[in-house]
């Protein structure tokens, strides 16, 4: 498998997961069905996720056919202009999905005005993903395309969305024109992390029976601020991301690392989705969290410092994988 | 292991989180110290590979500056406010508040130098 094959495995499921989560979510709204609620937010929450790996793969699917016969850069260019877009609609509805899944935890419902906001912004994001569903279609099938010249002949509406696609060349120019303007970047990345591991450490550590002292529940209500954390980390890492495309894909570190985050998602699924949370919920001072409990916790802590050491490796091990 | 655990410790003394009880936090401090000395130790060994790289640049003296002005609060966090056991939480919290915000302040910025340092430096090693 190389990052061609990553990125066509991978594309299908922020187009289709954000329209499974919409139609989720509008049921909910009619047959005022909160678990239906729920079910879009985790969707939306898990399309956010998702959509890195898939933003991040299309550079090196890029390198693989770029010198092929019949490809135009024009059209690459488009279509990656139209995913950073999309990309900056789902990170939105994403994390505003997680905000709302937090609310819905702590007064039982997501307020209202996350209600509404979740809702605008999924649809924008349907119809952002469909269009880089249509402009990735249009770099490898012929057959489909509209015109020999797809991105001259767009219509209206697609000329009026390209209007406020980014200019991948320019972007990328942007992040690097300024050294301080990266080290701010990267400075923010690393007060990011220390906002994920002091409440997430924390929480994990309780759960294997260290600082007893401490109630679950107490604890627990840190999590927004791993969340906040977060939110600075995939902006920060991202905006990384656009500034050295080729130097964060062709790196094996790197995707190792964002292989990590995965897990770490699916992780947190075990932990929410699962008895396992109500379980350890209301655990009050020198109550033993259950093994399960203890094996998500340990889990957790080994994970986000392998994500911490991944991260240091990136710049020693660039370049290893090949594909250009 | 040594700024997210204090980091932690300042915001609970500053009255966030304040379902958490704050003397347990105590047990903290352990990690926080074996942080300290990971940093310290792998910190001498950068320095004594690259000399020149960090002691050209000011903005390396900075951080030391700014990280021994935090483990001195750190010392004084231990000492002062959790080294009473039977001190009520809100004279811990009206002890600690002060050196709270100085703490993160300082963790802030030696953590911002340190990332400075990455792009600011004239010389990796001593120009023959």
């Amino acid at each position: 498998m190389n990052l061609a094959h990553l990125h066509l495995l991978l594309n299908h499921f922020p187009i289709i997961g954000t329209i499974v989560g919409v139609g989720l979510f509008l049921f909910s709204l009619a047959g005022k069905n909160d678990d239906l609620q729920r079910a879009g937010l985790i969707i939306f929450s898990v399309m956010a996720l998702l959509s890195l790996p898939t933003f991040f793969s299309g550079i090196g699917a890029q390198g693989a056919i770029e010198k092929l016969p019949g490809v135009s850069s024009v059209l690459i260019d488009r279509h990656e202009g139209a995913a950073t877009l999309a990309l900056l609609f789902m990170e939105i509805t994403g994390a505003l999905s997680l905000a709302g899944l937090w609310q819905s935890h702590k007064f039982s419902r997501p307020a209202r005005w996350n209600i509404v906001t979740v809702l605008l912004l999924s649809l924008i994001t349907v119809g952002l993903m469909a269009r880089v569903g249509t402009t990735g279609g249009d770099v490898r099938h012929p057959e489909i395309r509209a015109g020999a010249d797809p991105a001259a002949n767009e219509g209206t509406l697609g000329s009026i969305v390209h209007a406020f696609e980014p200019s991948p060349d320019k972007f990328t120019k942007l992040m690097t024109a300024n050294k301080y303007w990266w080290a701010f970047m990267m400075d923010m990345h690393f007060i990011g992390l220390i906002m994920i591991i002091g409440a997430v450490g924390a929480l994990d550590l309780r759960m294997l029976g260290f600082a007893k002292a401490l109630p679950i529940a107490s604890v627990h209500r840190l999590v927004p601020w791993a969340l906040a954390g977060f939110a600075i980390n995939v902006t920060t890492g991202v905006l990384a991301f656009i500034g050295m495309p080729v130097f964060y894909t062709y790196d094996v570190a790197f995707w190792i690392k964002i292989f990590a985050v995965l897990l770490l998602g699916l992780n947190a699924a075990a932990f929410y989705l699962t008895d396992t949370f109500k379980m350890v919920e209301h655990m009050g001072p020198g109550e033993d969290a259950p093994p399960r409990a203890k094996i998500i916790a340990a889990s957790s802590l080994v994970l986000w410092f392998g994500v911490i050491t991944l991260g240091r490796y990136i710049q020693s091990y660039q370049g290893t994988i090949s594909g250009r | 292991m040594l700024v997210g655990a204090n980091a932690l410790v300042d915001l609970r003394l500053l009255g966030f989180s304040p379902s958490i009880p704050l003397a347990p936090l105590k047990r903290f401090f352990r990690i926080m110290w074996i942080g300290f000395g990971i940093n310290a130790a792998t910190g001498v060994v950068l320095l004594i590979s690259y000399p020149t790289k960090a002691l050209t640049n000011p903005v390396f003296y900075a951080k030391l500056t700014m990280i021994a002005s935090a483990i001195w609060i750190l010392m004084k966090l231990q000492k002062e406010v959790f080294g009473d056991p039977t001190l009520p939480e809100t004279d811990m919290m009206a002890r600690g508040a002060s050196l709270a915000k100085w703490s993160l302040a300082l963790w802030v910025g030696a953590i911002s130098a340190g990332r400075l340092l990455a792009y600011t430096f004239k010389y990796i090693l001593y120009p023959f």
